[in-house]
C-alpha cells in the first residue's frame, strides 16, 4: 500500500489552449534555430544519433520539433517513487498531489529563532520529524545542513543517518560522485529516490549534471529536470518568456534522458525564480512565482507529463509574511495540477529554514488538501430530506444521526491551528503557533521509533561509504 | 570648443539614457576627432557615478545599471587603446579582480557586482565562473588588484574560497590583496573564519566594503 495523495477534479487553466501552443513552439523554435550547448562528449553523440544536429566545437545542439515531442510522448505518464518502506511509496502522476519539505542551508534555532548550521544530532532529529509527519510524503529535503568550520559534515555519517532515520524516498545529492554512492545504497535499501539534474540557463548543460542524469537513468530510477532560471538576469523577466526557456531547458534534457534510457520516468520541475531588480537577490515568495508555477503546471499537464514545483517565501523569519506567500503560490500550483509541491519548513529562500515551520505547514497541507478534496454532492450530502425533517425553530441539527455520522467528513481538524475559546487560550500560556509547533517537534522526537535498518544492510552500506572514502 | 561641450553632453546624454551602441560610436568619434581620450574617460566616470548614485537612491534599478555600467566598459575598451600608445594608464577608484569560486557555474551574483563595482569607478576584471585557486593566483600576480571578489553560491563551493585566501597566503601577497566575499551561501561568520577582510550580502554593500577597505569610503 503506497501513500495516496490528494486528487485534483477539476485543474485550472491560467492560460488559454492558443497561450499554452505558443509557448510550446516559441520553446521548439529556442531548441531547433538557437540551440543548447551540452558539455558532455556522450550526451553529444547519443543526440546526434537520436537526430539532432551538434555542433562539436562549440558543444552546441539543435533539436528538431518532431524528435522533442516524440521524447515527450516517451515519458511515462506516472510513475512509482520508492521508499525505504513500501508504505511510503509514491504514485506520481494525475490526478495526484504530493508535499515535500524544502532544502535550506541554515536552520532556526528552536529556541532563539536565529539561524545557524545545525549539528548531526539536531538534523537527524528533523528527519525523525520529517519521517513522523504524515504530510511529508518525500523526504528529499530538510532545513539546514551540519558544518564544521564552513565545511559540510563527513558525507557518510551524513547518509547513514539519514538512512536510519527515514523510511520514505528521499533526494539523491548534487554531485555525480554523490549520487553514484546514493544509488548503490538505494538499490540495498529497495529504494529508487528522485534524482535532480539541473540545467545551468541560459541553455547550457554543464559536465556533472549530465553524468547525473546518465547514472541514475542508467539505473533505472526516476529523474526530475529543472531549469532553475531568474526572469530578468538568465532568463526574459517575463513570465511567458521564462516559460519558453525553462521549457527548452527541461525538454532538451528530457530528449537526452529519452535517448539514452526510452521510456525513463520524469517529473518536470519548475523552480524558475525573479530576480529583485533593486538588491540582485532572487525573489522566492512573489505571487508572479505562484502564477508561473500554474503556468507550468498546465503545459506539463498538457504534455501528459508529471511535474512538481517548488515554494519558500522572502520572510527572515516564520511570519505572517512567509505563511502569506508559501500559502499563496502553494494553493494555485496544487490547484494547477502540480505533483508533487516541495514548500514545507522554508522561510527565507533556501537559506534559511526550520523543521518547525515544517510542522504548521504540515496542517496547511492538509487544509490545501481538503480544499481539493472539493465539495461531496449526493442525495446524503445534500440533505434535503433531513432540512425539511427538522423543519424551522425549535428544530436543530446537532441531534441528528446525519450530524454525527458527516462532520468528520466535512472539517478539518487542524493540528496547530488553534480554536479554543479566548479564556481557556489565555489560561494555557497564551501560546503562539510557533511554540505550538516547537512543543510539538519534541513530542515527535522523543516517541520517534526508526524502522529498523537490517544489520546486514548497514554492514553493506558501510562498506560503499568506506569504499568512497566517505567515511 | 562648443562643439567638444556638445560632444561630452551627447557622452553624458548617451549613458544615462542607457544608450551602449550610441556610447561606443562617441568614444570612436572622440578618436577620431582626437579629442583627449582621458578627458573622455572623465566624463564616462562622472556619468556613471551618477547613474550609481541613482540607483543607490532606488531611482533606478539593476537592467539600467548593468546596461550603463556595459555602455561606460565598452567606450572605455575603445579608449584604453589610445591611451595605451600614449603611455598613460586610465584612474580609477581602484582595481578588483573578481570570480566565481571553482566547483560553482553561478554568475549571476558575481555579474551583478561587478557591474556595480564598475559603476562606481573601479576597474574591473572579471575571471568568471569555476575559477581555481591557481588562476586567482597567476590573475593576481599579473593584474596587481586592490581587491579581490571571490563570490560561491552553493555550501559546497563555499571552502573553496578558504583555499583560495590560503594560496594567497601561501604565495606571499596576503599582506597587499585585500580579499572580499560573498555569495548566497556566505555569512559574516563565514567570513571571519577564513579570514576574508570583508563580506557583503547584496553588491551596493560590496562597494561600501570595498570602499572601506581602500580607505576611500
Amino acid at each position: 500500500m503506497s501513500q495516496q495523495g490528494y486528487t485534483v477534479k477539476n485543474p485550472i487553466n491560467v492560460l488559454s489552449e492558443h497561450e499554452v501552443a505558443a509557448i510550446h513552439q516559441g520553446a521548439l523554435d529556442v531548441m531547433k534555430n538557437c540551440g543548447l550547448v551540452f558539455q558532455h562528449d556522450k550526451a553529444l553523440d547519443i543526440l546526434e544519433r537520436a537526430g539532432c544536429s551538434v555542433n562539436r566545437e562549440k558543444q552546441l545542439v539543435k533539436f528538431p520539433g518532431h524528435l522533442v515531442e516524440a521524447s515527450l510522448k516517451k515519458c511515462p505518464s506516472s510513475f512509482t517513487i520508492k521508499a525505504r518502506n513500501p508504505e511510503f511509496d509514491m504514485r506520481v502522476g494525475d490526478p495526484y498531489v504530493f508535499f515535500s519539505a524544502y532544502p535550506a542551508k541554515d536552520r532556526l534555532d528552536l529556541e532563539t529563532m536565529e539561524k545557524r548550521s545545525p549539528t548531526l544530532e539536531e538534523y537527524f532529529e528533523d528527519v525523525m520529524v520529517h519521517d513522523s509527519l504524515d504530510q511529508v510524503h518525500w523526504a528529499g529535503y530538510f532545513s539546514g545542513i551540519p558544518r564544521t568550520g564552513g565545511d559540510i559534515i563527513v558525507p557518510g555519517e551524513f547518509i547513514l543517518g539519514n538512512v536510519k532515520h527515514s523510511q520514505k524516498a528521499g533526494y539523491l545529492g548534487a554531485s555525480s560522485r554523490l549520487v553514484e554512492v546514493i544509488l548503490q545504497i538505494n538499490n540495498i535499501i529497495g529504494a529508487t529516490g528522485l534524482t535532480s539534474v539541473a540545467a545551468s540557463p541560459p541553455l547550457t548543460w554543464y559536465t556533472d549534471q549530465i553524468e547525473i542524469l546518465f547514472k541514475a537513468a542508467e539505473a533505472n530510477f526516476p529523474l526530475k529536470p529543472v531549469s532553475g532560471l531568474t526572469a530578468g538576469a538568465n532568463a526574459p523577466a517575463t513570465i511567458a518568456g521564462a516559460l519558453v526557456q525553462s521549457c527548452a531547458e527541461v525538454m532538451s534534457a528530457i530528449v537526452l534522458a529519452q535517448a539514452f534510457k526510452p521510456g525513463i520516468a520524469i517529473i518536470a520541475q519548475d523552480y524558475s525564480q525573479m530576480l529583485d531588480m533593486r538588491t540582485g537577490s532572487v525573489i522566492q515568495g512573489g505571487v508572479e512565482r505562484g502564477l508561473l508555477g500554474a503556468a507550468w503546471c498546465q503545459i506539463w499537464r498538457n504534455y501528459g507529463v508529471p511535474r512538481m514545483t517548488m515554494i519558500s517565501s522572502d520572510a527572515k523569519i516564520p511570519d505572517y509574511q512567509c505563511a502569506m506567500e508559501k500559502v499563496m503560490s502553494v494553493t494555485l500550483h496544487a490547484q494547477a495540477g502540480a505533483n508533487i509541491i516541495t514548500f514545507m519548513g522554508g522561510i527565507y529562500d533556501e537559506l534559511t529554514g526550520s523543521p518547525v515551520v515544517t510542522i504548521i505547514d504540515n496542517d496547511v497541507a492538509r487544509m490545501i488538501g481538503r480544499f481539493l478534496n472539493g465539495i461531496e454532492i449526493s442525495h446524503y450530502t445534500l440533505a434535503v430530506d433531513l432540512i425539511k425533517k427538522v423543519g424551522p425553530i425549535p428544530g436543530h441539527f446537532l441531534n441528528t444521526r446525519h450530524t454525527m455520522e458527516s462532520w468528520k467528513k466535512e472539517q478539518l481538524i487542524p493540528d496547530m491551528a488553534d480554536r479554543k475559546p479566548y479564556p481557556e487560550w489565555e489560561m494555557q500560556g497564551k501560546k503562539d503557533i510557533i511554540a505550538r509547533a516547537t512543543e510539538k517537534y519534541r513530542q515527535l522526537v522523543a516517541s520517534y521509533k526508526p524502522m529498523p535498518l537490517p544489520e546486514e544492510e548497514e554492514k553493506e552500506i558501510v562498506q560503499i561509504l568506506k569504499s568512497a572514502g566517505m567515511l | 570648443m562648443t562643439s567638444h561641450e556638445a560632444f561630452f553632453a551627447d557622452l553624458k546624454n548617451a549613458v544615462l539614457r542607457y544608450e551602449a551602441d550610441e556610447c561606443e560610436k562617441l568614444a570612436i568619434k572622440a578618436l577620431e576627432e582626437k579629442i583627449d581620450p582621458l578627458k573622455v574617460v572623465e566624463a564616462l566616470t562622472e556619468a556613471i557615478t551618477e547613474v550609481g548614485d541613482a540607483f543607490g537612491r532606488g531611482d533606478i534599478f539593476l537592467p539600467e545599471l548593468i546596461i550603463a555600467g556595459e555602455a561606460v566598459k565598452r567606450s572605455q575598451a575603445v579608449l584604453d587603446k589610445e591611451l595605451k600608445k600614449m603611455g598613460h594608464k586610465r584612474k580609477s577608484v581602484g582595481r578588483f579582480l573578481v570570480g566565481t569560486v571553482a566547483g560553482d557555474i553561478h554568475d549571476i551574483g558575481k555579474n551583478i557586482v561587478a557591474a556595480l563595482f564598475e559603476a562606481s569607478g573601479f576597474e574591473v576584471i572579471d575571471l568568471g565562473i569555476d575559477v581555481s585557486a591557481e588562476t586567482f593566483i597567476a590573475s593576481i600576480k599579473e593584474h596587481q588588484p586592490d581587491l579581490v571578489g571571490l563570490s560561491a553560491l552553493l555550501t559546497t563551493t563555499a571552502p573553496q574560497q578558504k583555499e583560495i585566501i590560503e594560496s594567497i597566503k601561501k604565495a606571499g601577497m596576503r599582506e597587499k590583496t585585500k580579499v572580499i566575499v560573498g555569495g548566497g551561501a556566505i555569512t559574516q561568520d563565514f567570513a571571519d573564519l577564513i579570514g576574508a577582510d570583508g563580506y557583503a550580502a547584496t553588491a551596493p554593500a560590496g562597494v561600501e566594503i570595498a570602499k572601506k577597505l581602500m580607505g576611500i569610503g
